[in-house]
């Protein structure tokens, strides 16, 4: 089984992401959303809206820094995230208000969990080999 | 809600006289805790101590069994429905907490769950813990922090264009 890496066009230049859905670790019901792949964020992030809809309780505190931005403590939670049919349980994520996280944001935490090759001049990609285990995105 | 039969053969409950000597400000934040909470706190895995609420007395006491945190969870705890622990206050209590657990091998480097106000169990992986507390607890209030003296950070370094 293979995962497809599609390219969004829409934000030149275009960017690499997964079709995932996103549920909360205690419930089956999964909410679709695009997942833009980010190696340059360290956590996942996603949409506010999410956390309600899910019900996502926060669980723990993260300390973030972004592009010219101090270091803040940001409270964190924990969902599944699926990925076609490959479950990624318990991933530690954050939120950012809706305008401008439109999609989730799937940082290394996710994404040293897969083998992924990405073809950015044919804009395609994939991955093919993955583990489920969170703790193995080091 | 009483005890059951089976819960009761392997407690002992002494009331004891508040006596700071193991580590004083373990026992500060604990007193802090239960004269906030009227709960019982995990001090070791044979003993904890149990605040007035607990019991239904107005009282103190030292819980020792040979498996505390069984014993915790079977305990009455009062009007669980008001008396509930937020995220909030349960992160209040795990930075109270961190000044003691640093100083404890058993604890050193390890994530730690509060639920409820009470330290409830802990590993050294962090999903590991949090797969277990899920199964336990659910979708609950709780709080889980790593016992370390390094601050826990991550940098979002890509900027996004608007």
């Amino acid at each position: 089984m293979s995962i497809s890496i599609q390219y969004d066009h829409s934000d030149p230049p275009s960017f690499p992401y997964v079709t995932v859905a996103a549920s909360n670790s205690d419930r089956e019901y999964y909410v679709p959303q695009q997942g833009k792949i980010d190696t340059g964020s360290p956590i996942t992030v996603i949409p506010e809206y999410l956390l309600k809809l899910l019900d996502l309780k926060k669980m723990t505190t993260v300390e973030v820094g972004g592009f010219g931005s101090e270091i803040t403590p940001r409270d964190a939670y924990f969902l599944n995230i699926k990925i076609g049919n490959i479950v990624f349980p318990y991933v530690k994520v954050i939120s950012q208000s809706d305008d401008r996280r439109p999609n989730i944001l799937i940082g290394r935490n996710i994404i040293n969990l897969w083998k992924m090759n990405l073809d950015g001049e044919n804009h395609t990609g994939s991955f093919n080999e993955w583990s489920t285990n969170p703790s193995n995105a080091t | 809600m009483p005890l059951s039969n089976k819960n009761r053969s392997n407690i002992a409950i002494r009331k004891e006289a508040y006596e700071p000597d193991e580590s004083e400000n373990q026992f500060k934040v604990f007193e802090k805790n239960l004269a906030r909470y009227g709960r019982a706190v995990i001090m070791s895995e044979e003993m904890a101590m149990v605040g007035k609420n607990v019991l239904g007395k107005n009282e103190r006491y030292k819980i020792y069994s040979d498996n505390v945190h069984q014993l915790l969870r079977a305990l009455p705890v009062g009007d669980q429905g008001e008396n509930k622990t937020t995220f909030e206050e349960c992160r209040r209590i795990f930075n109270e907490l961190k000044l003691s657990l640093l100083k404890d091998p058993k604890y050193y480097e390890k994530y730690v769950a509060i639920v409820d106000g009470i330290l409830v169990d802990s590993d050294d992986v962090e999903t590991e813990l949090v797969r277990r507390m899920f199964k336990k607890f659910g979708n609950a209030e709780m709080y889980i922090g790593k016992i370390t003296p390094k601050s826990q950070k991550g940098m979002i370094e890509s900027p996004e264009q608007r």
